[in-house]
């Protein structure tokens, strides 16, 4: 007996989610590749019995695989730094887990608005004008020439919901894709709080000069300037490095701690804006890889968390009633594979719910309780 | 300069101008409100409590002096203000091409170190009074002293001029009553933090049931 409902492209989804080729998953479900291969193309239908197994190894409620994702993630509406040499089974992987994740921000957005996006589209042919169009986003964020804060929330303000999805790898940084939900997933395995700023700058870039997605080399090299460019404006950072004839390191250091950048972004800025000459800079950059600060640098800023998707599910339960397990439930994944996709950890079914701090003000005669909405 | 005061002692009253052309009152002042604000940024890290002592308070000052006045020399008072000699210790500056340095202490007893010349503060005296006519200066050091009050802050700068064997001969005191304006001290500028992304309810509360859709 077969599932006649069965949507091939659900199937997968949820493989490459779980990082398994059609092999892998065929030896773990007993069967063969092929059939897999025919499944995903929906020219056959699995039996209920080899349904059970899909849903035990891949995590998966059946009703997963019943029921077709409008917004699919596809490979050429996104930017990988290192296109070239990103494993394919890697990139699907964070494909499908983007995917997933924008199934889970279509839901709350049924019930939830949020920040509209609203990040501009600008045209760029030189580096003048990717420097142009950082100072132009600075300013529409009003952050003149001046540190950024907080990077996630430059994006999380301009409609872009960033998450988190850790990889036992670090040739995938961060990737971000324009639509009609934007998003940034980053890896947060690097460890460097620092470059991971950068990270979400570059794919800030993506997205207001790139905003069809990028693929070249050379489109990665506009990010990477525009990133520098938005972390550290020349109007800015021109002033701060030239402050002090000849800096040390622990000037740099100094402008480290003040911008929020790596060390490293700090002299690579220098020398594309001319205040250090070539020489110089490969002599900077071999003393920080004699360091071993290529793989991470000290005195790192701290870590920034995603705040809007935490926001929405608050914003949801407090309209709906359901909660995150709640929604899992409906979309058909497990509670693991729940809190793998929303990367916030569902509290235990007898555990009160964390609903975080209140302040609370007594009134004057009454001790305890309180009206609604106190 | 309303705020010139002559000192009366030993030493003779003549003009700083006297001595050379270039040493205007007015440049003087300049650089003494320069000396002045780098005394104030140093005070305002001063810490006791955390082991500061006159001591660190000293050294903080007199780097940061050093470096306000090499910013003023390539900046606003690069007409007239250059560096001639910075090497660690020995920080030498010029005013109009006359050789100064700065000590912290009564302009009538300076200390030996500071009374100390290297060739470059020589060969800069020598240029700048060589075309002077009747002039013995070139022999001469010369030397700013700056005294501090009860609370540190500099209260007055006097230029002393000296002859080779480190005895005062002239001195000039600018008294600093008003505030240093913080012109050349580089301004932290503050990160621009956002607020939290707003996530609002999607117009009316949706009647939607608990149990549907499980």
């Amino acid at each position: 007996m077969t599932v006649e409902n069965f949507v091939g492209s659900q199937l997968y989804v949820a493989r490459t989610f779980r990082g398994y080729s059609q092999t892998q998953l065929a030896k773990l479900i007993e069967t063969v590749p092929s059939f897999i291969c025919e499944i995903e193309n929906c020219r056959k239908n699995p039996s209920r019995e080899l349904l059970e197994r899909i849903y035990s190894v891949l995590g998966f409620a059946p009703t997963f695989f019943c029921r077709e994702t409008e917004d699919i993630l596809e490979d050429h509406q996104c930017s990988f730094r290192h296109r070239a040499t990103t494993p394919q089974g890697l990139k699907k992987r964070v494909l499908a887990y983007g995917t997933l994740f924008m199934t889970l921000v279509h839901r709350l957005r049924s019930l939830v608005e949020l920040p509209t996006y609203n990040l501009p589209r600008i045209q760029v042919g030189s580096t003048e004008d990717i420097e142009q169009a950082a100072q132009t986003c600075r300013e529409r964020l009003g952050m003149g020439s001046s540190p950024v804060g907080e990077m996630t929330r430059v994006l999380e303000n301009s409609g872009v919901v960033v998450t988190l999805f850790s990889l036992p790898t670090l040739k995938i940084d961060a990737f971000s894709r324009r639509g009609p939900v934007s998003i940034v997933v980053r890896n947060p395995s690097k460890n460097s709080t620092s470059r991971a700023l950068f990270d979400m700058a570059h794919e800030l870039g993506h997205l207001v000069i790139h905003p069809d997605g990028a693929g070249s080399s050379e489109e990665e090299a506009e990010a990477d300037r525009f990133a520098s460019a938005f972390l550290l404006p020349r109007s800015g950072f021109i002033p701060d490095f030239t402050a002090v004839r000849n800096p040390q390191w622990i000037h740099l250091f100094e402008m480290k701690r003040n911008w929020r950048a790596s060390v490293a972004a700090i002299i690579r800025r220098a020398r594309d804006l001319g205040l250090i000459d070539e020489g110089e800079y490969k002599r900077r950059c071999c003393y920080l890889r004699m360091k071993g600060w290529h793989k991470g640098e000290p005195c790192e800023p701290a870590e920034e968390t995603p705040e809007t998707l935490r926001a929405a599910l608050d914003c949801y339960e407090s309209e709906s009633g359901f909660t995150l397990r709640d929604i899992g439930k409906q979309l058909g994944w497990t509670p693991e594979t729940t809190e793998e996709i929303a990367g916030i950890p569902l509290p235990k079914d007898n555990e009160p719910r964390d609903r975080g701090l209140r302040i609370v003000v007594p009134r004057h005669g009454k001790h305890e309780g309180g009206e609604a909405g106190e | 300069m309303s705020d010139l005061h002559i000192r009366i002692g030993t030493m003779k009253t003549v003009k700083p101008t006297d001595i050379h052309p270039a040493l205007s009152e007015e440049r003087i002042h300049k650089v003494a409100r320069v000396l002045q604000e780098a005394r104030e940024t140093a005070l305002a890290v001063f810490e006791p409590g955390r082991g500061d002592t006159p001591w660190s308070l000293g050294c903080v000052s007199y780097s940061r002096s050093c470096f306000l006045l090499a910013r003023a020399a390539e900046g606003e008072y690069s007409d007239w203000l250059s560096i001639v000699e910075d090497a660690g210790l020995h920080f030498v500056f010029a005013i109009g091409g006359v050789p100064l340095r700065f000590y912290k202490g009564e302009p009538e007893h300076p200390k030996s170190n500071s009374l100390r010349r290297n060739l470059p503060e020589v060969r800069a005296q020598q240029q700048a009074f060589q075309f002077m006519e009747h002039s013995d200066s070139a022999d001469k050091v010369l030397r700013l002293a700056l005294e501090t009050n009860e609370a540190g802050a500099v209260e007055t700068v006097s230029l002393v001029e000296l002859d080779d064997l480190g005895r005062p001969l002239n001195s000039f005191s600018l008294h600093l009553d008003k505030a240093p304006l913080l012109t050349f001290t580089p301004k932290h500028r503050q990160a621009v933090s956002l607020p939290p992304p707003v996530v609002r309810p999607k117009g009316k509360k949706a009647n939607v049931s608990k149990e549907a859709g499980k």
